[in-house]
């Protein structure tokens, strides 16, 4: 407008300011096609995962504390059934050295049953943090939404200045546009957090994590009779006696095992809570897919007590390493927030380990024997779990997989809260850092 | 359905409104689309994706008279084409040939009424890029060349000598045509 336009420049304004252009055929198919679906999420459909999720971690916990105690039950009757012949078969064998007394008062064999309990206070604070960085999210995008909103307006003002066509608005219509824009803006901005996470779920990134977990429980069970953690392997054979006697610590079991032979014995088993510790590739083959490998460190801790007044303890110590290999499946999830299921499995190896053993004959001898187990076993299980992940920082996420396992009988002696309860439920967290995209 | 009734049922989503937003002024911002691309194929793609721009943000519109909601609408396809141009990144500092343009300018011929729009259409859409687009801005959303030079990134002086080079360019096409056609 700073220039006079030339009257034939004015003209072509004229005629083609109102050009009509034919639309090719298929077009309003093609954008019918790709527009997108309404965008008002009910209230419900946005809490309704969270729900979900918060149901799926306390039904987890609850049948895993319901079939805990069952299985502990049972195992315990079966353990102690399978006991009571090899504990028949102990007591005849050839006797050594002299017969000390013992009196007949049995150890007292303490109970430990340490429920399992899931924190689902933390988890469900979780939950509802997540939801209010969400509205918060929510507003941020609103206002932002209104700047642009101003600056139409102003536009379109001006517009109207130049138009010389100055209108009062009526205030009806007025409320009436500001109501609708309203709903609008919501959805617009749902829309723009759809949009992100698009972004954030970008093909192919990579995350990095380093993740601890556990079966959030012991397990510990007594029954009547004599065993031992690796019984096959130090339960003395006939043979043995026999032909060699070499071991202080196997004659000193022999005696307990003599001494008890008339008693009540009892065996308690204590299965400490198992450690884990891992680092973590994951991968993101698409915004909901997603495969997760690395490497991973068990540490197993077992407790036996068996025996009467005369006493066998054993402490065992398993070093596991393993490569997990999870498939993750995006369930749900917004710019901080996201709910996945896996499955998958974990090999693992037992790089070392020892037993501790502590035999007590009656009040007359003590005798300790530190041994490093040869057997090395490898162990296969497989596993399922539910995953809840929030978004710190940019770069940073925070999980919680509450799951389950079933873990394969390795074909070892040895015995583990594995053997024990191969199929159990456990809680894995971590850190996740993003790289890429 | 008036102006006003049609935006609000397409901020609601309602697909007859949207349909019949797109039958009204469909045509009207295609060619709009087609003005600032150029090419036709290209025209269509961002044609594609200004009309679901509009669904979406239709909600934000603000009814003041008839012929609002036009002015609107062909502001965001404008932004829609706008937007990918920046994109592709067009050369507009690129300089024309000196001889591409005629000597003298078009002496006394005070309108274009003997071509018809689908000529002038296809004259403006085969002006480079970055002529095409100040001619557009100047001569159709009344930018002055200040406001052109922000929009783009570009000098004053720069948007002027294009707007320049561009109408010489139309007047030789113009010329060319009737040239055929006497």
């Amino acid at each position: 407008m700073n220039e006079l336009k030339d009257k034939w420049i004015q003209d072509i304004r004229n005629r083609m300011e109102d050009h009509l252009e034919p639309l090719p055929a298929d077009m309003w198919e093609k954008i019918e096609a790709d527009i997108p679906s309404p965008k008002v999420v009910p209230m419900w459909k946005k809490w309704y995962p969270a729900a979900v999720a918060a149901a799926s971690v306390i039904l987890v916990s609850t049948l895993s504390v319901y079939l805990f105690e069952n299985y502990l039950d049972k195992e315990s009757l079966k353990v102690a059934n399978e006991m009571s012949p090899v504990m028949e078969k102990m007591v005849v064998l050839p006797e050594k050295g002299d017969t000390a007394l013992a009196d007949s008062k049995p150890v007292v064999v303490k109970e430990h049953h340490e429920t399992p309990e899931l924190d689902f206070k933390e988890v469900q604070k979780t939950y509802s943090e997540n939801l209010d960085m969400d509205d918060e999210a929510l507003d941020e995008v609103i206002s932002k939404e209104n700047k642009q909103e101003n600056v139409i307006l102003k536009e379109i003002a001006k517009t109207e200045e130049t138009s010389d066509e100055k209108e009062v608005v009526d205030q009806k219509r007025i409320d009436m546009m500001k109501a609708d824009r309203e709903t609008q803006r919501r959805n617009a901005s749902y829309l723009a957090m759809t949009d992100r996470k698009h972004e954030r779920d970008g093909h192919g990134s990579l995350q990095f994590g380093i993740s601890a977990g556990n079966t959030p429980y012991n397990s510990s069970g007594n029954f009547n009779g004599i065993s031992r953690l690796m019984s096959r392997k130090i339960i003395p054979q006939a043979n043995d006696f026999v032909i060699s006697e070499s071991s202080d610590g196997k004659v000193t079991y022999s005696q307990v095992l003599f001494n008890n032979r008339d008693k009540q014995t009892y065996t308690n088993v204590k299965h400490h809570m198992p450690v884990t510790v891992g680092a973590s590739v994951k991968w993101n083959i698409n915004e909901d897919w997603g495969l997760e490998s690395g490497v991973s460190y068990t540490y197993l801790y077992s407790e036996l007590q068996s025996g009467a007044n005369s006493y066998v303890e054993d402490k065992q110590r398993l070093h596991y390493v393993g490569v997990p290999l999870k498939l993750h499946r995006s369930i749900w999830g917004n710019k901080l927030f996201s709910v996945y299921a896996s499955a998958g499995g974990m090999v693992e190896k037992c790089i070392s380990g020892d037993i501790e053993t502590k035999c007590v004959d009656g009040s007359r001898g003590k005798s300790f024997e530190k041994e490093s187990i040869d057997t090395k076993p490898w162990q296969f299980s497989v596993s399922a779990s539910l995953g809840a992940q929030v978004k710190l920082l940019k770069l940073l996420s925070l999980y919680v997989e509450p799951g389950m396992a079933y873990y394969f009988d390795d074909g070892s002696e040895l015995l583990t809260i594995r053997k024990d309860k191969p199929f159990n439920f456990n809680l894995q967290f971590g850190l996740r850092f993003n790289i890429g995209n | 359905m008036t102006e006003e009734e049609l935006a609000l049922k397409c901020a609601e989503a309602d697909p007859k409104a949207r349909k019949e937003l797109y039958d009204v002024y469909g045509s009207q911002l295609f060619a709009v689309c087609l003005r600032y691309i150029g090419d036709r194929d290209t025209a269509q793609d961002i044609f594609h994706d200004g009309i679901i721009k509009i669904y979406q943000s239709v909600g934000r519109f603000k009814f003041f008279g008839e012929g609002s909601l036009r002015a609107w609408l062909s502001k965001v396809m404008v932004n829609e084409a706008l937007g990918y141009l920046r994109k592709k990144n067009m050369q507009l500092q690129q300089e024309a040939l000196v001889e591409d343009l005629p000597d003298t300018q078009l002496s006394d011929d005070g309108d274009v009424d003997d071509i018809p729009n689908k000529e002038l259409m296809r004259m403006i859409s085969e002006l480079p890029d970055g002529y095409r687009t100040v001619f557009n801005l100047f001569v159709f959303e009344d930018k002055s060349h200040k406001e052109i030079a922000s929009m783009l990134g570009i000098s004053e002086h720069t948007s002027s000598s294009q707007f320049y080079r561009a109408k010489t360019l139309l007047m030789k096409k113009i010329k060319e045509y009737r040239k055929r056609y006497e």
